[in-house]
């Protein structure tokens, strides 16, 4: 009998316990043989060898049993291999492990994602084992580490240089001109290795655009690191495509703007850049490499902009439309030049409704959840489970928010930066009562914070200076949807 | 090390963390396009 573990799975040895994940933060979920998503499990110490000796190559449940008897010496081999047998094969039966008594069945068993199969819906989003088993692992992990975060996601910015000049960047045009050594990019993997990190999100710039683009990713994947790949897609070669379809554990992200080349090509503000997109988003669609849309909705494209997510449904492939727009890190706002005013928001929200019936309700439900949060509850995961690091070796909290300099990576160790910087140590202990203006607003179960937000549109970088153009959204949203509940009630009484 | 049969002690299929940094949609770092228009 073969065993291997699947290779969109995760494993990480703590020593003293083991975790394994599927690929979840990224791109689609994925399900296992009885439709449940697969999600993450913490093991015991002795079910961390089991699972450290597995890896994407089938073997057989002799060699198996042999590399972990070498790590007891208390135990006789067939009793590791029936408890081996045991384990695996309650593994499997949730989705992280294949097996097979032959070698090719066993890696033909090991299916890669596929858009014929992304609307299979998840039917069961809870545990499948016996409640005594159900501590959550974020729980577990909060325990065992008494809350101290742990680094999970990174992004990094290997180049700022791109070959497009969207409108609406973040990153101002003239910054847009170094790329980070193969040097630094290593030891920063190396680091993340050591920190048992999960998620690597490789940008930019535009990251193809760095020589060393392919050695990188061969490197992220060497390492079970799982990679999320922001482009524009424009620079997508066969060698690029082939390292993709190798790697189990990627996922790209790409912005197409409108299904009107025109359109797309001023936003972008290179001619031709729209055909050279779309083709490659074809391309990976082809060759089944799971792909997101983000479909930023501007001045440019607000009447156009749901042909692309009715162009990327025929293609089964996961659009994401959204107004929100921040402003670059050097605080001049020119970018915000083509952002939605309150009016054509109030536009977008309405075709929302027109499109889909549900999403008053939905909006509802998340006004539901956030009723329930309180002034120590925290604001996102900046500093608690993700970081960045610029191309000049600069760490900042996250995407967008370049100029908020927590260390450099070619003076401390990442980990040095993660546990001891001062502003890592501020930002972490952000809490919601740190907004006391958001506290007592009324309309707070209908924003999320964002720091980055505050931080990029105030002159003088201060991520607590409420950004009062997110508020008109949120009292325009909650209006909108206070309108549809009072309509509902006399819609029923007239009934 | 001495040996005790493998177990799992803990699961959850729920995310880790609220906020996705992979996700860029129009420039934005965090938080996927959520209904209520964030």
């Amino acid at each position: 009998m073969y065993f291997k573990r699947k290779s969109n799975v995760m494993f990480r040895n703590y020593g003293s316990f083991g975790y394994i994940t599927d690929n979840r933060n990224f791109g689609y979920k994925e399900t296992n043989d009885n439709g449940n998503e697969i999600g993450d499990k913490i093991v015991s110490q002795s079910g961390a060898v089991f699972l450290s000796v597995l890896n994407n190559m089938p073997q057989t449940i002799e060699c198996l049993s042999k590399k972990i008897s070498l790590q007891f010496t208390d135990v006789n081999i067939e009793t590791i291999k029936i408890d081996a047998i045991e384990f695996y094969s309650l593994l499997e039966s949730e989705g992280f492990i294949v097996s097979d008594n032959s070698l090719l069945k066993c890696n033909e068993k090991d299916k890669g994602f596929s858009y014929k199969k992304v609307k299979l819906e998840s039917k069961n989003e809870v545990c499948s084992l016996n409640d005594e088993h159900c501590k959550s692992t974020q729980v577990f992990f909060e325990e065992y580490f008494n809350n101290e975060p742990q680094l999970t996601n990174l992004h990094l910015e290997i180049t700022s240089q791109c070959n497009e000049r969207c409108v609406h960047c973040y990153i101002p045009h003239e910054y847009k001109v170094n790329s980070m050594d193969s040097d630094m990019f290593y030891n920063i993997l190396e680091q993340c290795k050591e920190m048992n990190l999960l998620n690597i999100t490789i940008s930019g710039g535009e990251p193809m655009i760095h020589s060393n683009f392919i050695d990188y990713l061969k490197k992220c994947n060497e390492y079970n690191f799982s990679v999320n790949i922001l482009s524009n897609l424009t620079l997508l070669s066969d060698d690029i495509l082939e390292e993709m379809k190798r790697n189990r554990l990627l996922s790209v992200q790409v912005s197409l703007y409108s299904m009107d080349a025109n359109i797309h090509d001023s936003i972008t503000q290179i001619e031709g850049s729209f055909h050279k997109t779309k083709k490659a988003i074809l391309r990976l669609v082809e060759n089944e490499i799971p792909l997101q849309i983000s479909c930023p909705i501007l001045k440019q494209n607000i009447n156009c902009f749901n042909d692309v997510v009715d162009w990327g449904g025929k293609y089964n492939i996961n659009v994401g439309s959204d107004y929100v727009i921040i402003a670059g890190y050097n605080h001049t706002t020119q970018n915000l030049n083509s952002r939605l005013d309150i009016n054509d928001v109030k536009e977008v929200i309405h075709q929302r409704i027109t499109r889909n019936t549900k999403y008053l309700e939905m909006v509802e439900k998340e006004a539901d959840k956030k009723r329930n949060l309180s002034p120590d509850d925290y604001i996102c995961s900046v500093c608690n489970s993700t970081i960045c690091i610029a191309e000049n070796g600069n760490v900042y909290p996250c995407a967008g928010w370049q100029d908020y300099v927590l260390g450099n990576i070619n003076e401390k160790l990442l980990v040095d930066i993660w546990y001891n910087s001062i502003k890592v140590q501020y930002l972490r202990n952000l809490r919601r009562r740190d907004f006391p203006k958001c506290l007592q607003c009324t309309e707070n179960e209908f924003c999320t914070m964002c720091m980055v937000r505050n931080a990029n549109e105030d002159p003088f970088g201060d991520p607590l200076v409420v950004n009062e153009y997110f508020c008109n959204i949120v009292k325009l949203n909650k209006e909108i949807v206070l309108d549809w509940k009072r309509n509902c009630i006399k819609s029923r009484c007239k009934s | 090390m001495a040996y005790e049969k493998p177990k799992i002690i803990a699961q959850s299929t729920i995310k880790m963390a609220q906020c996705r940094p992979n996700s860029k949609p129009s420039g934005r770092p965090c938080n996927p396009p959520g209904p209520s228009g964030r």
